[in-house]
């Protein structure tokens, strides 16, 4: 099986899933959406627009205005639904192929588990990204016009390699989950996972507001540094700052990638001495 | 409806042995509550002028919000899971209805979990901000008391409605999100924003957060006015759920129940 067949292979189940949970993938744009305008907001229930808006000027330390905080408060949902999709499709998707469906044996006899795993963790998240972000365009443009477009254009590919990233991370947990560790409920790692890597990455305010104790499960993921990426881009244009969270994913990317190149490695010859 | 106060005791009796085996989903849960609260509530906390006033208004609705939801997940937990494992029919067989598993539930949702998830969320929402958790103790523990009170009714109808819903449409689980969102308003977003409060009692876990915020003398609804409706709210919704669980008994005795994901 060569490399491009795995990626059709994925590519049709992804879009095969994709149309069959449609009603999955509304809420999944629905909730990070409502979730993220309300962390903004909320607080615009109890206190004036303008003292919620200008407190939030002074922790960024640029003036926004209303515009603004919607535009950065929609655009940074996608991150959640990005985050959301691909840690438990990683993650739950690999253990049910091995424990509960048993495909794997099917992977095996048609090429390896390296080859299948790696594509997995770099092709699927690229799928992931596409299908858990679709109404960004067109919530940027409903509140933008064309500027939103133009956001959407720049925030997109770095929400694509940032994907990437978190595919990789999130396939360094699944590895050991699914092959070597007796788990019955994998899915309580992956719902754990999720709100702790979002609670610690500064999604809606900048990192440096979080505690210490709530960040360091994040700092080992990528979205801390993408959040940072984005919050600049967004509200304060392009500038130097973004140099070291840049640097940061780079390294990460490469990190993940040589550490899944020698697990799915180990897990492949592994896989074929004991059986799948 | 009759009432037997035996099968009522036998439910919970068994309830507790349910979530006894399920204890390290109950744990899960209870990080995972807590962790999604501080998704949501730093930047809240962080962005309110008032910080102590914004702990004390919003995180009561919190709690209504938890157990609407929590009965919810526990209605299709019956109807989703329970049918694999055959613990529906094995229900169904003895004459127990979604109510009846909601029932044998609702000590354990209600009372321990739920209000232990608050605590802990109230503690760890301070502690972030850096405020003493002391500031969360009710100051009338009595309307706190009311507020669980009125919560089993409410957990009650809730679970039935989502019940008879997932079992008798085709989209099934999504109606979870999609009262998620709709019960936001009244418990987490405050009825301040409707132009008479009074119009999100229209919400059955609005009178929840309401009675948790009067604990603090953060409530927006007049506590008169909650107190009178109570007697009436856990008689009605008491009612309503019992009637739709029927229905969603009489639905699935005609049609079946089918095994969905």
């Amino acid at each position: 099986m060569t490399f491009r067949s795995i990626i059709l292979a994925i590519l049709y189940r992804d879009i095969a899933l994709f149309r069959r949970w449609f009603s999955e993938y509304v809420v999944l744009w629905t909730l990070p959406l409502v979730f993220s305008i309300g962390a903004f907001f909320l607080p615009a229930t109890l206190f004036e627009v303008e003292a919620v808006v200008s407190r939030f000027s002074n922790i960024i330390g640029v003036e926004l205005d209303l515009v603004d905080i919607i535009l950065y408060a929609v655009t940074i949902s996608a991150i959640m639904s990005m985050t959301l999709l691909i840690v438990d499709e990683t993650i739950n998707t690999l253990y049910q192929e091995r424990k509960l469906v048993g495909s794997l044996q099917m992977v095996l006899e048609a090429t390896n588990l390296r080859t299948y795993l790696l594509c997995q963790a770099l092709i699927r998240p690229v799928i992931l990204v596409i299908a858990s972000t679709m109404y960004l365009p067109i919530a940027l443009f409903l509140i933008a016009k064309v500027k939103g477009l133009i956001v959407f254009a720049y925030v997109f590919p770095l929400l694509l390699i940032s994907g990437v990233a978190l595919g990789l991370y999130s396939l360094l947990i699944a590895i050991p989950i699914t092959f070597y560790v007796e788990i019955d409920r994998p899915w309580i790692i992956a719902s754990l996972l999720m709100p702790a890597l979002l609670a610690g990455s500064g999604i809606h305010i900048p990192i440096r507001l979080i505690p210490l104790g709530i960040k360091l499960i994040a700092y080992t993921s990528p979205l801390p540094y993408e959040c940072e990426i984005l919050r600049i881009m967004l509200l304060r244009g392009l500038n130097p700052d973004i140099l070291l969270p840049t640097t940061v994913i780079t390294i990460a990317l490469a990190v993940y990638m040589s550490i899944n190149v020698w697990f799915t490695m180990k897990t492949d010859r592994y896989s074929r001495k004991i059986g799948v | 409806m009759n009432v037997n106060l035996k099968k009522i005791a036998y439910l919970l009796y068994i309830g507790t042995q349910l979530a006894r085996m399920h204890a390290v989903s109950y744990i899960a849960s209870f990080l995972n509550s807590i962790l999604w609260f501080l998704v949501l509530y730093i930047p809240v906390t962080v962005l309110s002028p008032n910080q102590i006033l914004a702990i004390k208004t919003f995180l009561p609705g919190v709690f209504g919000m938890t157990i609407a939801s929590l009965s919810m997940w526990t209605a299709t937990e019956f109807l989703r899971w329970y049918v694999y494992h055959g613990l529906t029919d094995m229900f169904r067989e003895c004459g127990f209805s979604v109510l009846h598993y909601l029932i044998s539930a609702v000590h354990i949702d209600v009372i321990l979990f739920a209000t232990s998830t608050y605590f802990a969320s109230a503690i760890a929402a301070t502690l972030v901000v850096g405020l003493d958790p002391f500031i969360m103790f009710p100051h009338s523990v009595a309307y706190f008391i009311i507020a669980l009170i009125v919560a089993i009714p409410t957990y009650l109808l809730y679970g039935s409605l989502i019940g008879y819903l997932f079992t008798s449409t085709s989209i099934g689980g999504v109606w979870t999100n999609i009262f998620q969102m709709i019960i936001t308003f009244g418990t987490i977003v405050p009825p301040s924003i409707a132009p008479d409060p009074r119009i999100l009692l229209i919400n059955p876990a609005t009178i929840v957060a309401e009675f948790v915020r009067a604990a603090y003398g953060t409530n927006i609804i007049d506590v008169n006015t909650l107190t009178l409706l109570t007697p009436i709210v856990i008689l009605l919704y008491s009612l309503t759920a019992y009637l739709i669980s029927n229905k969603c008994e009489k639905y699935i005795a005609k049609y079946g129940l089918k095994y969905r994901v």
